[in-house]
C-alpha cells in the first residue's frame, strides 16, 4: 500500500514542474513587467525627492502676493497639498503653513501651473489651484477664501460653472475692488466635435466676483484656440479693465504671443498681437508670458519664443493701451538655456527678470529701467543655485520689489531688490 | 488519469489562460544621468530621438504618421521618449503607443520631472517643448526640431546618413 501511494505522489511535482516549465518558458524570454508608476504626481517644481513636510522648504512652487495693507502671501504646494502662509515683516518671518486641501489631491504639476492668491482690500484671502481629474490632463479648478485673516480657509469648491476642462487659473483683484479670475478652458472642443471639427488649443475664460468670492458672474469666453499649455499674465492698466497677455495660435499653426484689453463695457475688446515671432513649430511649450503695467499706463511684456523671426526671451512695451508694441528687445545671454521670464512695475521703475541655466548652475538675472521701459540697465545676477528650481518670479507692494524664488539646493529665496530708482 | 495526460491537459488549460494576459511592451525607464548611457547605445548610428507627450496635443496627432514614418522605413533606428512635464502614467502610455502602432520603435518614458537639470542633459537648448525631436547622425552631430517634424526632411537626411 505505501509503495502505490508513493508513486503518484513523487510523479506530480514533475508533471507540475513540466507544466509550468512549458507555460513558463515564454513568459520567461519575455521582458519583466514594467514598473508600475506612482498615481500622485511628484513635485515639478524645487521640491521634489523626499521633502514631503507641510513646509515651505519643501514647497514645489511658491507664488507670491502682497495685500493692500503690506503683509506678505505665499500659496505654495507640496507633492498632492496648497497651503498659505503670510508675513508681516516683509518676509523675514513667516506664520505656520495653513491648509488648503484636506487630504492629498491629484495637482495640476505641470511646468507652468502653480496655485493662484490674491488679497484684497477687505484682507480677504482668495486661493485658486487645478487638479487632474483623469489621466487625460483634463483639469478643473478649485477656489478657497479665507474671511479671517488667513486663520481659517473655506473647503475649496469648484470656481468654473462648466464641466469642461480648466487649467492655468489666474486671481487678480480689480483696483475697484472685485475679484477676477481667468483659466484656460476645453468647453470649446467637445461643440467643435459634435461638428465633426477639431478645435484647436483652448478657450481664455474669465468670470467676476464682486461680493468677495461668495458668487462668481457666469463664465465666458474671451478668445478661442489659444495656447493650451501656457500660463497668462493679468494685469489692470484701468480699474474694471483688465489686460491679459498669452499665447495665441494664430491661423492655427503660429503660436505667437497677444493681449487683450477689457473696454468699459465690461466686454473683451480686440486680440492685439505683440510680436510677430513666427513660432510656426505647433509644439507645447509651457511656457507663458508676464505682464505689468505701470502708473503711466504703459504696458511691460515679456515672454519666451522658439519663432522663425526670433527665438529666447524677449522685452517689448505698449504706450497706447495694448494696440501695439515696441520691436522686442532680447534678453539674457543666449549660449545659456534661458527661461521664464518675469516683470514687475514699480512707481519709478520696471524690473525684469529671468532664469539663466548654464548646465550646473541656475542663475535669476534682472534688469532695472527708470524710465518707463524706454532704456534698460545692464543684467546683475541676484541670485543663484546648483540643481532644480521653480519660476522665479517678481512682485511688489507697489514701491518697493523683491524677487520670490524656491531652489531645491537653496530652499524658499526672498530678495529684497529695493525700490530701483 | 495518468500523469503526462494531465500534465497536457493543465497546459491546455492553462495556456488558454496565458493568451489572456495583457501584452505589454517594453518601455524603458529614462531618469537623471541616464541620457549619455542611451546615445552610448546607440553610437555610430544614424539615431532619430522624438520625444512626445501625453500632455501635448500636437504630439498625439503626430503619433500617426511616425507609426507611418516606420512602415516606409524598415531599418529605421527610431527611439521615442515619452516626456510630459511630469511623468506620465506608465500604462496610459502603453496604451496610447500600442494603439497608434509604435510598439516596434525602441520606447522610453522619463521617469524623472522635466527640470532644468534633465532637460540641459539632453539638449542644451531644449525648453521642455514637445513635440521635440534630434537627429543624430553617424557621426554623434545632432540637430534638432522643435514642434512637429518634416518628414520629408527627416527622409532627405536619413539618405544622407546611409
Amino acid at each position: 500500500m505505501a509503495a502505490r501511494l508513493r508513486s503518484p505522489v513523487r510523479r506530480w511535482p514533475g508533471v507540475l514542474g513540466l507544466s509550468l516549465a512549458l507555460l513558463g518558458a515564454p513568459a520567461l524570454a519575455q521582458t519583466p513587467p514594467p514598473m508600475t508608476m506612482p498615481h500622485l504626481p511628484t513635485s515639478h517644481g524645487a521640491g521634489e525627492g523626499g521633502c514631503r513636510d507641510p513646509a515651505l522648504a519643501c514647497a514645489s512652487t511658491v507664488t507670491p502676493t502682497f495685500a493692500p495693507d503690506g503683509t506678505l502671501w505665499l500659496a505654495f504646494d507640496t507633492s498632492a497639498a496648497v497651503f498659505v502662509v503670510h508675513s508681516d515683516d516683509l518676509g523675514r518671518n513667516f506664520t505656520k503653513p495653513v491648509a488648503i486641501t484636506s487630504g492629498p489631491v491629484r495637482l495640476d504639476a505641470g511646468p507652468d501651473a502653480r496655485p493662484s492668491i490674491a488679497v484684497d482690500r477687505q484682507g480677504r484671502v482668495y486661493v485658486a489651484y487645478a487638479v487632474f481629474k483623469d489621466d487625460h490632463f483634463n483639469g478643473e479648478v478649485f477656489l478657497s477664501r479665507s474671511l479671517d485673516g488667513g486663520q481659517s480657509f473655506s473647503p475649496p469648491r469648484p470656481l468654473v460653472d462648466n464641466t469642461a476642462s480648466q487649467r492655468f487659473q489666474t486671481l487678480t483683484i480689480d483696483p475697484q475692488g472685485g475679484l477676477f479670475a481667468a483659466w484656460l478652458d476645453k468647453r470649446g472642443v467637445a461643440a467643435a466635435a459634435q461638428q465633426g471639427q477639431k478645435y484647436a488649443g483652448a478657450a481664455l475664460a474669465y468670470s467676476w466676483s464682486t461680493d468677495g468670492g461668495a458668487t462668481f458672474s457666469p463664465s465666458r469666453v474671451a478668445h478661442d484656440n489659444t495656447c493650451e499649455c501656457c500660463r497668462m499674465g493679468v494685469a489692470f492698466p484701468k480699474p474694471g479693465q483688465p489686460a491679459i497677455l498669452f499665447r495665441n495660435i494664430f491661423d492655427g499653426t503660429v503660436r505667437d504671443h497677444a493681449v487683450i484689453t477689457f473696454a468699459e463695457s465690461g466686454l473683451p475688446g480686440p486680440l492685439e498681437r505683440v510680436s510677430d515671432d513666427e513660432q510656426t513649430a505647433n509644439a507645447c511649450p509651457h511656457h507663458g508670458p508676464s505682464l505689468a503695467v505701470s502708473p503711466s499706463g504703459a504696458y511691460h511684456a515679456v515672454w519666451f519664443t522658439k519663432g522663425e523671426v526670433r527665438s529666447g526671451l524677449f522685452y517689448a512695451r505698449s504706450a497706447d493701451g495694448g494696440r501695439s508694441f515696441s520691436t522686442p528687445l532680447a534678453l539674457g545671454n543666449p549660449d545659456h538655456n534661458l527661461s521664464r521670464p518675469s516683470v514687475m512695475a514699480l512707481a519709478g521703475a520696471v524690473w525684469v527678470a529671468w532664469k539663466d541655466f548654464d548646465g550646473n548652475t541656475a542663475t535669476v538675472d534682472v534688469i532695472v529701467s527708470r524710465d518707463d521701459g524706454m532704456t534698460w540697465s545692464a543684467p546683475r545676477m541676484v541670485a543663484k543655485t546648483t540643481d532644480a528650481s521653480d519660476h522665479p518670479l517678481l512682485v511688489t507692494d507697489g514701491r518697493r520689489g523683491y524677487l520670490s524664488w524656491m531652489t531645491k539646493a537653496d530652499g524658499y529665496r526672498w530678495i529684497p531688490l529695493g525700490t530701483g530708482s | 488519469m495518468r500523469p503526462w495526460i494531465l500534465a497536457v491537459v493543465l497546459l491546455l488549460a492553462l495556456s488558454g489562460a496565458y493568451r489572456e494576459l495583457p501584452r505589454t511592451i517594453d518601455l524603458h525607464p529614462l531618469s537623471r544621468g541616464g541620457w549619455k548611457s542611451l546615445r552610448t547605445m546607440h553610437e555610430g548610428q544614424a539615431t532619430v530621438v522624438h520625444f512626445w507627450g501625453m500632455d501635448c496635443g500636437p504630439c498625439l496627432a503626430e503619433l500617426p504618421a511616425w507609426a507611418a514614418f516606420i512602415d516606409a522605413r524598415p531599418g529605421l533606428k527610431l527611439v521615442l521618449v515619452e516626456a510630459d512635464p511630469i511623468p506620465g502614467d506608465h500604462d496610459s502610455v502603453v496604451r496610447m503607443l500600442t494603439k497608434n502602432r509604435l510598439t516596434t520603435a525602441e520606447n522610453w518614458i522619463l521617469t524623472d520631472p522635466v527640470d532644468d537639470k534633465l532637460r540641459y542633459e539632453i539638449d542644451a537648448h531644449w525648453e521642455g517643448e514637445t513635440p521635440y525631436t534630434l537627429l543624430i547622425a553617424r557621426d554623434g552631430a545632432t540637430r534638432s526640431v522643435s514642434g512637429e517634424v518634416d518628414f520629408a526632411m527627416l527622409s532627405a537626411w536619413l539618405d544622407t546618413q546611409k
